[in-house]
């Protein structure tokens, strides 16, 4: 259950904070924020390995044995076709795991209908993403 | 979201985090004072650093040894925090930043920016910063005397702006605050934000080595009240300019003035969430603590074991009651408050930061 007080202690010290930034930054030290573990770039490029701008990701955070992931935060794609993301979690441990929802919502003005795509985070702090068309 | 909590629950709740963080210990940031080498020779230098290194320092390959076994041991692993000296002044910094690479732990560096080229930080950048703290410590006159150097303030600016331009995900600038600086913080809060900087500390100076003979640098109880009392006035002014203004993690304060200064409500976490390896391999909470607070040598014991068996002075603080806080109101709170204020003696703090905001 350590990981449950963990929970506990970032949601009290945010509220007490007034805020959901956890930040270390000891005497001399250099700001950490600990609910912040990582970043994650995402390229998506079509089959003719043309970037794909203005696709919606949605970044998920699930745990283990969760059927639901607990929070989303959503970013899209540039001119480049690149999504870049802070990884924040309220979860310490080791079960807490990441993916991203790649949507295409505005039809075919990126230059085509690509279908939805999932991919989990295996990575350390990018991926490609290659999208079928619909 | 929770501003308007009663002060009597916000403590009660503290004291609660503060218990819950002692029993867990997680350690989330760990300083790598990988050398004690300097570029400049600081009027109030903490660790008396110079441009000679006088002691011992541990080898490359022993700090390599010192990065593989945290990766190993912690899981998660700690935030690793690259200090100094001057870091960039390590000679072998660039296989040392490939190890923490290699590794995929995620870490920061605190520099005065003199060595701090664009080559430098495409480096730095190319083996994954995650944040970076610049030094400057005033307007140009009064941050070049404190640093000893005439182009000391110009050499820190140039920093601070090719780190604006690289758009790291976390960084700031900290300052640290003599008695000449005072008059001129909202100058600088100006110039800060000329430079977009987006996060601002105020560090009191404390009498640790080079400034524990001298006394001009040292802010006293009334310069120490007028510096909180300038970041609880300019906060959301200039927050909203964006600028986040903050003290420094030093010194307890009441969750009234805490709230007005801070953006998380602090106590001290050194040996409860933060640890030290020093560049002689001494294993403590946080640099710039006193010999009382060393708990060993990485070259001769296991870092992992030794956190979690030892750094009972920091977590307990039985020693706290038998000085001269003991019979303080304000101690069921405070526990003492910063630990590198405690020395050279364990009898009374250096400076005391409930005298700043009245009796207890």
């Amino acid at each position: 259950m350590k990981w449950l007080a963990r929970i506990w202690k970032k949601l009290l010290t945010a509220a007490l904070a007034g805020g959901i930034s956890l930040v270390i930054a000891a005497c001399y030290g250099t700001p950490y924020n600990y609910a912040f573990v990582g970043t994650w770039t995402i390229h998506v490029k079509s089959k003719t390995n043309v970037p794909i701008p203005g696709l919606k990701v949605s970044i998920l955070e699930y745990v283990v044995g969760y059927a639901a992931p607990d929070s989303e935060n959503v970013v899209y794609t540039d001119s480049n076709g690149i999504a870049f993301t802070q990884l924040e979690t309220y979860h310490s441990g080791e079960d807490y795991h990441h993916a991203a929802l790649i949507q295409d919502i505005d039809s075919l003005q990126n230059g085509g209908a690509f279908r939805d795509t999932l991919i989990a985070k295996n990575a350390p702090d990018s991926s490609t993403v290659i999208l079928n068309p619909q | 979201m929770m501003r308007c909590v009663p002060s009597a629950a916000a403590h009660a709740a503290l004291r609660w985090l503060r218990n819950a963080d002692v029993k867990d210990h997680q350690l989330l940031y760990l300083f790598l004072e990988l050398t004690r080498r300097c570029n400049l020779s600081c009027r109030h230098c903490g660790s008396d650093c110079t441009s000679n290194v006088a002691s011992e320092e541990l080898t490359t390959d022993s700090w390599i040894s010192v990065i593989s076994h945290i990766a190993e041991a912690f899981s998660p692993p700690p935030f690793l925090v690259l200090s100094g000296g001057e870091p960039l002044m390590h000679p072998d910094l660039s296989r040392i930043l490939s190890c923490i690479r290699r590794h995929g732990l995620r870490w920061g560096m605190v520099s005065n920016g003199r060595a701090l080229s664009r080559p430098a930080l495409d480096i730095l950048v190319s083996h994954g910063i995650g944040s970076i703290t610049i030094s400057l410590d005033g307007l140009e006159q009064s941050h070049n005397w404190l640093r000893n150097s005439a182009d000391a303030f110009a050499r820190a600016v140039s920093a601070i702006r090719l780190v604006a331009a690289a758009a790291l995900p976390t960084w700031d600038v900290v300052t640290c605050v003599h008695p000449a600086v005072l008059d001129e913080l909202d100058a600088v809060a100006e110039h800060l934000l000329s430079l977009s900087v987006p996060a601002w500390r105020l560090f009191r100076i404390f009498p640790a080595g080079r400034a524990r003979t001298n006394a001009a640098l040292l802010l006293d109880t009334e310069q120490t009240r007028r510096m909180i009392g300038w970041v609880a006035a300019r906060r959301k002014h200039l927050r909203r300019r964006g600028l986040s203004v903050s003290l420094s993690c030093e010194g307890w304060l009441p969750y009234a003035t805490e709230r007005r200064v801070r953006s998380v409500a602090s106590f001290c976490r050194a040996g409860i969430n933060i640890g030290a390896i020093l560049s002689n391999g001494t294993i403590t909470g946080c640099t710039n603590n006193a010999h009382y607070f060393h708990e060993g040598n990485i070259l001769k014991d296991n870092f992992a074991w030794l956190w979690e068996n030892r750094f009972e002075k920091f977590r307990k603080r039985q020693w706290v009651g038998s000085s001269s806080c003991a019979p303080c109101k304000r101690l069921k709170d405070c526990r003492g408050g910063s630990i590198h204020l405690w020395q050279p003696s364990m009898e009374n703090p250096d400076f005391c930061y409930a005298e700043v905001l009245g009796p207890g």
